[in-house]
């Protein structure tokens, strides 16, 4: 086991951003940190990344605990935005520098991806504009080629054209030379093909932690009469529901609904399927009516 | 684990003195180019007196490198004291880093550029000798005619001291504002309010000799770099 | 050929099919070497795992076999299999989803069935 997160807590003295989170996740492979604004996502790998200790709770990367331990540090690399260089060395230096540290560091693949995203080595980091400080950071993240590579939401800043060409440069990298990746983001659908696992967050706790494949067959839609979905479904197994004039809707477990299938059809309702990615929002959200209850 | 990195903590710690010292090699040209423009204006803490009678006059002009030597500690001080600043620390971790090697290897790096420093103000001495020579024809009669090495390490030592004061100065800011804040007031109660004045402190260092001064001066740069590593160890990386 | 993200086909399915197409089509024929999970990863732009989850399935379907060390290789009688499968998985739906549509809308047995010839006679 690559990490292994134990009853984990982070407590501010405002509020308690992590509440006993507990994980496991296996060498090499790339899991999607997934939850919304504010969840824990950036908290949790900060804790990962040995920037911040966590108030309670054990956190084991390959067996050993991530704050202010030197082989940990020499084995992970942490791509965020706030990420910083040095402000003297321009960034072919510091390609210098990272390969003075990291025995593995591509030299060439970093300085080939840096052309191919039209931005000179001669430059300085804290000249770049937001885009080209994600995509550099990230083009340093992947040539490090630690075996645990976190990045919290790498791709902010970038414009499309370069998004899809960085995704795959991971994968492309992921394939050379496999290594443990956690990767966070608030849109499930854009790492979607990437990633093998979800970990779900909310509120500072692990939702749901399995494989995307899994996740995406969680829950199902039922489109048909409002009356006719509340007769043969248990409310209390509704995640969602929505009642209007046209169709009525509902969002549902689908271990639910299997034995009911034949029956639902028959009565005219429709069964669908939901993306990944608005299982994970119903999952995490407060509200059984979605927006429309504010507006009731 | 086979696949796994292991850097030695000092292969690491050599790794990040020789990289600091690189990005440090800029902030030289400041304290020369302020050491020359002191020297052109003739702040070099020089007197004269002169007299005479009938048949001759005596002028004579005694320099020092009192002002070299100060001006060179309060750059060593700040320079010191913005190294261990939160965001000059967390460049640290986009590379290989634990907190003690971090600010031991801050310590290093300090400890080689006040050397450098005491180096380069002994040299501005001789640099203003020469231009005397070559400007005014005036030849400058020294104590000795080579430098007494014994100078040389006491000028060191008083140097790295006041560089860290200034270490532990911005580590306390580092550790929290409020603390950062509480040690320059009980510095400044210390000196002025209480029996132990500044007088007093210059007095225990010079007391008892040069051999004295520089052990007083070594060990207390040592206790201080060490403290102010203690004191960040545990400290987290907070927001940019 | 593009997977489809938003179908409700999960992905290692489809990357499944896709291999059951090539050998109807001839593509891979019997004992060839059938394209790793890392090929397939950079192919079709995924995950390495669900690739190989795709070929886990076909493999526990009889469809490829596997030779120790040296990859996954295609069934001698997959595309016989992969024709009957379909024949029976797909018309079976298809069926499913006619008879009750036409429960629906009151057609009775012997309309669906002439509804089916004309439809077959059209083709």
């Amino acid at each position: 086991m690559a990490i292994v997160c134990t009853d984990v807590y982070k407590k501010y003295r405002s509020h308690e951003a992590l509440k006993g989170m507990s994980f496991t996740i296996e060498e090499d492979k790339i899991t999607g940190l997934i939850g919304r604004n504010g969840a824990g996502k950036s908290t949790l790998l900060k804790i990962l990344a040995g920037h911040l200790r966590s108030t309670s709770g054990e956190v084991l990367l390959y067996g050993e605990q991530p704050f202010n331990n030197l082989k940990v540090s020499s084995n992970l690399v942490f791509v965020e935005d706030t990420m910083s260089f040095s402000p003297i060395f321009k960034l072919d230096e510091i390609f210098q520098i990272a390969k003075d540290f990291y025995p593995n560091w591509q030299d060439d693949l970093a300085r080939k991806l840096l052309e191919y995203a039209d931005i000179s080595d001669k430059n300085y980091h804290h000249k770049l504009s937001k885009g080209q400080k994600s995509t550099f950071n990230l083009i340093y993240g992947l040539a490090t080629r630690c075996k645990i590579t976190l990045l919290d939401e790498p791709m902010n800043g970038m414009d499309e054209a370069i998004r899809s060409d960085m995704y795959r440069a991971i994968l492309k990298e992921y394939i050379t030379f496999p290594r443990t990746i956690i990767i966070s983001s608030h849109h499930l659908q854009e790492i979607e093909h990437l990633i093998e696992d979800v970990l779900l967050i909310n509120q500072g706790q692990v939702t749901l932690h399995a494989p995307l494949e899994d996740v995406k067959g969680l829950l199902v839609k039922l489109v048909g009469n409002s009356e006719m979905i509340n007769e043969w479904i248990n409310s209390s197994e509704i995640y969602y529901e929505k009642n209007s004039q046209i169709n009525g809707e509902a969002i549902v477990e689908t271990t639910s609904i299997t034995s009911l299938k034949n029956e639902l059809i028959a009565k005219g309702i429709t069964i669908q399927p939901i993306s990944a990615s608005e299982v994970c929002k119903y999952l995490t959200s407060q509200r059984k009516g979605g927006i429309d209850d504010v507006f009731k | 684990m086979m696949s796994l990195n292991s850097l030695t903590t000092s292969q690491v710690l050599w790794k990040q003195v020789k990289w600091k010292c690189k990005a440090f090699s800029q902030s030289f040209i400041t304290l020369i180019g302020i050491l020359i423009v002191i020297q052109l204006l003739g702040w070099n803490g020089s007197g004269s007196s002169g007299g005479g009678s009938n048949q001759f006059s005596v002028y004579i002009h005694f320099y020092s490198l009192d002002m070299t030597f100060i001006i060179t500690c309060i750059w060593a001080f700040i320079q010191s004291l913005l190294m261990q600043g939160r965001i000059q620390q967390q460049d640290d971790y986009s590379i290989v880093t634990n907190r003690i090697v971090c600010n031991v290897s801050n310590s290093i790096v300090v400890t080689i550029y006040c050397f450098i420093a005491t180096l380069i103000a002994i040299a501005s001495f001789y640099i203003s000798v020469l231009f005397y020579r070559l400007f005014s024809g005036i030849d400058l009669i020294r104590n000795e005619l080579l430098f007494n090495p014994v100078e040389v390490i006491v000028t060191f030592l008083l140097i790295l001291l006041v560089a860290a004061s200034g270490f532990f100065i911005g580590s306390a800011f580092h550790f929290s504002k409020m603390f950062g804040i509480g040690v320059i007031v009980l510095f400044v109660v210390l000196l002025n309010l209480t029996p132990l004045g500044i007088a007093n402190v210059i007095k225990f260092l010079f007391n008892g000799g040069d051999l004295l001064l520089m052990l007083k001066a070594l060990v207390g740069s040592i206790l201080i770099f060490g403290l102010s590593t203690l004191m960040l160890n545990r400290n987290e990386v907070t927001r940019r | 050929m593009n997977l489809n993200a938003d179908s409700t086909v999960p992905i290692y399915i489809q990357i499944a099919e896709w291999i059951e197409n090539e050998i109807l089509a001839d593509r891979l024929t019997a004992d060839s070497k059938v394209y790793s999970q890392y090929q397939l990863a950079e192919m079709f732009n995924i995950n390495p795992a669900t690739a190989g989850k795709g070929l886990t399935i076909l493999l526990e379907n009889n469809i490829l076999y596997k030779r120790r060390g040296l990859g996954m290789f295609v069934q001698e009688a997959a595309k016989k299999q992969i024709i009957e499968r379909r024949r029976d998985e797909k018309l079976t739906i298809l069926a499913n989803e006619i008879v009750i549509e036409a429960k629906r809308l009151f057609v009775s047995d012997e309309e669906l069935i002439e509804l089916i010839k004309k439809v077959q006679k059209g083709c």
